[in-house]
């Protein structure tokens, strides 16, 4: 924050001070700016500088009787904002440390004698006898782990009418494959 | 919730709010409470029948002003964590610590000197229970105080205010007590400076949230 926004910022607090909505909300959108900026140049492109910014933000506005008008703006803020950050950083650490990824963690195996279990020779009959748009969509999203917009880019449809015929797919699978519908 | 929505959110409740006074006026405001509490204390309990014979003594004078340093200076510095960016120095935290080591010291010395230790400490805990009686109405004035500003830190804050507090209780029961003896200042008067500022320190942050 250089001395001309530091000036900026004081006036419009004074002017949110005495309830003026739009200077309230031109303060904040430059204070989250300000703030994200800081916990950057600190911490580099983490993901949760929206974080830092939130905290500050709310903090502001609870502290915001406590600024002095008479007073420099730069001092105020940053002690919010470098106390904030702190905040959040110790939470990141700690989650980071008690949590694991769940990318990391290893895929359910079903039971071998599970009833869910289904013959890969029966899927694939029920696969043949769909509707050709249907089978050609679930087999992309489902076989080739292709993502909804690259089959809508691919056969010429919306997304949205890929993943409808997709749903009608899997209830026409369910269907011919004996299953109740979910 | 996206930083946008937040913004709007709290612009919408952009209602007029009248600025805090500076520290400084907002801790000669608690100070007069604090010591009108302090005279209602000294009486209720009665001043100490020897008064007027210890009035002069360095060592009763000594003790008083540092226990009145302690508070003012305590309380004040928790007044001025709880406004962001107005300590530019940690020196009243400093003070505050050095003004409890003189004290603590000095008695430490007393009991010393006086070669009896802990053994004449008699009915310490009556000045213990006093002390933290006419500090409780300063203790929580201050709270409500500090919950109205920002404390950052609120560790400190607490702490900082608890000290305050009792420290304006134990100079009111240095006017109570005629005990002389070193070792019931040090459990009677001071120890509950201490103990409640540390319990202080612990229970009370969370409510200053």
């Amino acid at each position: 924050m250089n001395p001309q926004q530091e000036q900026q910022a004081s006036a419009l607090m004074v002017r949110a001070q005495q309830g003026d909505a739009a200077a309230y909300t031109e303060l904040l959108t430059m204070l989250a700016a300000a703030s994200r900026q800081y916990a950057r140049n600190r911490l580099g492109d983490v993901p949760w500088l929206d974080d830092v910014a939130q905290e500050t933000l709310l903090t502001v506005h609870k502290a915001r009787r406590t600024y002095d008008g008479r007073r420099p703006f730069a001092p105020w803020f940053y002690a919010i904002l470098s106390r904030r950050m702190i905040d959040v950083l110790r939470r990141e650490r700690r989650i980071s440390a008690r949590e694991i990824v769940a990318e990391v963690l290893p895929e359910p195996l079903a039971p071998a004698e599970s009833p869910s279990a289904v013959d890969p020779d029966r899927v694939e009959a029920a696969l043949g006898a769909l509707p050709s748009r249907q089978r050609e969509v679930v087999s992309a999203l489902k076989l080739r782990d292709e993502s909804v917009k690259e089959v809508s880019a691919r056969l010429g449809m919306s997304e949205s009418a890929v993943k409808v015929t997709a749903h009608r797919g899997y209830r026409a699978l369910r269907r011919l494959l004996g299953r109740p519908e979910s | 919730m996206r930083s946008d929505d937040l913004i709007a959110q709290l612009a919408s409740r952009a209602v007029p709010v009248q600025p805090l006074p500076s520290p400084r006026l907002r801790l000669m405001a608690w100070s007069a409470l604090a010591l009108a509490c302090g005279a209602v204390g000294v009486a209720a309990f009665g001043p100490r029948f020897n008064l007027e014979a210890v009035a002069g003594d360095p060592a009763f004078l000594l003790l008083g002003a540092i226990a009145a340093g302690v508070g003012a200076v305590a309380a004040g510095a928790s007044l001025v964590l709880a406004v962001p960016g107005a300590e530019r120095s940690p020196s009243l935290r400093v003070a505050t610590v050095a003004l409890f080591g003189v004290w603590a010291i000095a008695l430490v010395a007393l009991i010393v000197r006086g070669g009896q230790g802990f053994a004449a400490a008699s009915h310490w805990y009556t000045c213990f229970a006093r002390v933290g009686l006419i500090g409780l109405l300063p203790a929580v004035t201050l709270f409500v105080m500090l919950r109205r500003a920002a404390p950052l830190q609120l560790g400190w804050t607490s702490a900082l205010a608890a000290i305050g507090a009792m420290g304006i209780g134990a100079l009111a029961i240095h006017f109570i007590c005629p005990l002389t003896d070193a070792a019931h200042a040090l459990l009677g008067h001071l120890g509950p400076v201490l103990t409640i500022g540390w319990l202080g320190g612990w229970t009370v942050k969370s409510l200053l949230k």
